[in-house]
């Protein structure tokens, strides 16, 4: 999809902003799925969509920690309501904005969108708005044509990709959901978040937040290009949208319990982020998160890190300041002294980087490259 | 014509055209010249692929395509691929040594190799470690492959010499294979000497 | 890592492969008649075969059946798998009755503890089924024409958690013409152009759980066979298990 079509595509949201405010008291959610007859058409997909689910459960690639597990089910619980005995949440480790939910009750979440998000009421409206699809049938919709089921289990069968979501990658547009199941997953996820207790104005500040990360490279088409975005287009006027919506402030955000779940996990997170090998788009997104967290020494190493991998002009010297800020915070993680050695390495100040790498060895003795800094302090002489 | 005889027509056609050209050959124990420019020394035989695994890195392996690799990265120039870019998905950045790489570099290189498709990687360690008669390094990793969710086990062993990269890498699953496989990779690589 | 060639390129080449090597297409690799414990294409060297005492750990099985497009494009088709998963179970259950070992199914939560083994047997197939049984052209020279790929210790946790001493994999791609394909395939021919029907490609595997030695092999690879109907699904079964090792 070019990127313009992808852009106005996004405008059917402005057309359903009018209906939201009535609408939203005359929707009831509909009663449990029934499970299919396997002989059926619908059995077997059911059947494949079990395989699926298997097969993600056993995945080496599936985050398993206890805490966020519960965390996750017990809010899909909470927003699906009569549906929450249908629910099943997997956390897949994927740095990319990802979320879908498939007929069978299965949710996946990838580990990208965990680190974007910044509250439990921005994780409500990801899931809400999931949970509509799946009370409105829309994927059995969309499978119930044969070329699309084909479509979705063929790329079910690409090689290097995991997952659902990853299926509607491969097939692209092919399978997106049309215009009016997306405004209806809309319609309902604000509807759910609201009856929840949850602050509605966090929903469109998800979608504001990718597209700022969107824009960091502007030669990027966002459609082909969103793996960051997957299944979930966005554009100016969808945030727009969604923030006319939210007419009333209040409600929770629950930043402290997501802060406090995410924790544990966040640095493998931020990790596998740097390695997406996209520091222009990964500073736009720890710019972002360091504005709520100035102080966290987390934080300001990895957006050292992206400093220092896109390596613009004056990027070596704003990577130092984050470097440095993460030492003065007390407990920088570790490697941030090893990335200080490299950079004045790099900016040929030897004395400064070998007393970086010697603090980085205090720190860390046991460190997988221990032995390969202790000789790059030796070289220096 | 039946369904069944054409496809056993075209079953014949493939035969003929397949029958000539073996894709394995053996590698026989001893002295061997890899690239026309590493000597190596087998402690036992080792199988290579022909033409498939390509990339002119020459590729070895025990047990089969889908289980044992150990590569050869001989003599490669500045600016040299250490894999070919594939065409999906598009706008990858080539993974091209350049001379003036440090080992950190040239173990990122290797990393980004071993995560394309989405597979994972995480270094295990990294120490200087004398490879063909020159001072280089030796690092250890863990991947998932992203296709069938295997968990591999590699090392690397690899050393700059006049600009030029030399390296072996061996990959195989963590279960059973990488440790029954290791010796040998290990000798393979303790007897590399570059020949000029 | 040869990355890009594992997964679905990987069966692309496989299939290709077993329609370019198998001798005789339309009949099994290895019609009962011909199989014996040692027979060594199928069996490896030194397998003693099997005693009644023996308790095998049926695995669950790896189906998945197509639809061939008129272009040719394999379509997965979820209901024709669900329907051939039905009957291969069925089909095994009846063996199972007749056999003389013990023959145990791994549940779904021993299969998520050991899903690593499983997951390591898969791809140590693919391997199999390509350099093993792939022809001349995939032959590993250093397996010297005999079935010798182990798992050491690996499967021993598994013998553990059943009490069984052997494990049977089975694993099965099977595509069926469209009617569009079929019609393809006739105007085709009237141009003197062949072009396959669709093909039925699979294994069984047998594993010595203890000594992590694959000590039975069978590849399957012929154009015909329906595992949407009970009797042919059945049929499959035996053509896979042709061969497999007498019980003493």
């Amino acid at each position: 999809m070019r990127r313009r079509q992808w852009l106005q595509w996004g405008c059917a949201h402005c057309a359903m902003l009018g209906g939201l405010a009535q609408a939203q008291s005359e929707w009831t959610m509909p009663p449990r799925l029934p499970r299919p007859e396997l002989s059926g058409e619908e059995g077997g997909l059911w059947a494949m969509m079990d395989r699926e689910e298997t097969r993600l459960r056993r995945s080496p690639f599936r985050v398993r920690n206890a805490e966020l597990d519960k965390y996750l089910a017990g809010i899909a619980c909470q927003l699906g309501a009569d549906h929450c005995p249908d629910i099943r949440v997997y956390t897949m480790r994927a740095p990319y904005f990802n979320a879908s939910m498939a007929p069978n009750g299965m949710l996946q979440v990838w580990s990208g969108m965990l680190l974007r998000l910044e509250n439990e009421a921005q994780l409500a409206a990801i899931v809400a708005h999931e949970i509509g699809h799946y009370v409105q049938r829309h994927s059995l919709e969309q499978m119930r044509d044969a070329k699309a089921r084909a479509a979705f289990a063929t790329a079910m069968a690409a090689a290097g990709v995991v997952g659902l979501v990853g299926m509607l990658l491969a097939v692209g547009g092919a399978y997106a959901f049309s215009r009016d199941q997306e405004r209806d997953a809309d319609r309902i996820g604000v509807v759910l978040m609201r009856s929840n207790g949850y602050d509605t104005r966090e929903a469109p500040k998800v979608w504001a937040n990718l597209l700022d990360e969107v824009k960091a490279n502007p030669d990027s088409d966002p459609a082909l290009d969103s793996v960051l975005f997957a299944t979930h287009p966005t554009s100016e006027e969808r945030r727009d949208a969604l923030q006319r919506q939210a007419a009333q402030a209040g409600g929770r955000t629950g930043a402290a319990e997501y802060r406090a779940t995410l924790a544990p996990l966040r640095f493998g997170l931020l990790e596998d982020e740097i390695k997406r090998g996209r520091p222009a788009e990964s500073k736009v997104l720890l710019d972002r998160l360091l504005a709520s967290e100035p102080d966290s020494a987390e934080l300001l190493y990895f957006r050292g890190e992206a400093l220092r991998h896109r390596d613009a002009a004056g990027d070596k010297t704003l990577a130092l300041a984050d470097y440095d800020a993460a030492v003065r915070t007390g407990r920088p993680p570790a490697p941030t002294y090893r990335s200080l050695g490299s950079l004045y390495q790099s900016m040929n100040q030897p004395d400064a980087a070998r007393d970086a790498w010697q603090q980085y060895l205090r720190a860390a003795p046991d460190a997988p490259d221990a032995a390969l800094i202790q000789q790059a302090i030796g070289d220096i002489k | 014509m039946t369904s069944r005889r054409i496809a056993l027509l075209a079953s014949a056609v493939f035969m003929l055209w397949f029958a000539g050209c073996a894709q394995m050959s053996q590698v026989a124990s001893g002295e061997v010249v890899v690239s026309g420019r590493m000597v190596v020394n087998l402690d036992k035989p080792w199988n290579q692929f022909e033409q498939v695994m390509g990339d002119g890195i020459p590729t070895w392996t025990q047990d089969g395509v889908t289980v044992d690799t150990l590569k050869f990265y001989v003599g490669l120039k500045n600016g040299a691929l250490i894999a070919e870019t594939p065409s999906e998905p598009k706008g990858q950045a080539p993974l091209a040594f350049r001379s003036t790489m440090q080992t950190a570099e040239i173990v990122t290189l290797f990393e980004r190799l071993y995560s394309r498709g989405g597979s994972s990687f995480t270094l295990e360690k990294v120490v200087p470690h004398r490879f063909v008669d020159t001072p280089g390094f030796r690092f250890e990793f863990s991947s998932i492959r992203k296709s069938d969710d295997v968990r591999l086990r590699g090392v690397g062993w690899g050393a700059v010499r006049n600009g030029e990269l030399f390296a072996i890498t061996y990959t195989a699953p963590r279960l059973a294979f990488y440790p029954a496989g290791l010796p040998s990779a290990t000798s393979i690589a303790d007897s590399a000497r570059v020949r000029q | 890592m040869g990355i890009r060639i594992v997964g679905r390129k990987l069966v692309v080449a496989v299939l290709a492969a077993f329609i370019a090597a198998t001798p005789a297409l339309g009949q099994t690799s290895a019609p009962a008649s011909r199989a014996q414990a040692s027979d060594s294409k199928h069996t490896a060297p030194g397998f003693g075969g099997l005693v009644a005492s023996d308790r095998l750990l049926l695995m669950p099985i790896d189906v998945e059946l197509f639809s061939l497009s008129a272009g040719g494009i394999p379509e997965p088709r979820a209901d024709w798998t669900a329907q051939a998963l039905k009957h291969m179970n069925q089909a095994i259950r009846v063996r199972q009755q007749q056999a003389r070992m013990v023959v145990v199914e791994l549940g779904d939560t021993q299969a998520d503890d050991h899903a690593e083994q499983i997951g390591l047997h898969a791809a140590v197939a693919q391997s199999i089924s390509l350099h093993h049984f792939g022809g001349p052209m995939w032959a590993l020279p250093t397996k010297v024409g005999k079935l010798d790929w182990s798992f050491g210790d690996a499967m021993q946790p598994l013998a553990e958690a059943t009490g069984a001493q052997y494990a049977l994999f089975f694993w099965v791609r099977d595509s069926y013409a469209s009617a569009e394909r079929v019609a393809m395939m006739v105007a085709m021919a009237a141009l003197g152009i062949g072009i396959t029907g669709g093909v039925q490609v699979g294994y069984a595997s047998l594993v010595d759980l203890r000594s992590g030695q694959v000590v039975w092999f069978n590849q399957l690879t012929r154009p015909y066979g329906d595992l949407r109907q009970a009797e042919p699904a059945r049929e499959t079964i035996e053509a896979l298990l042709s061969g497999f090792p007498a019980v003493r």
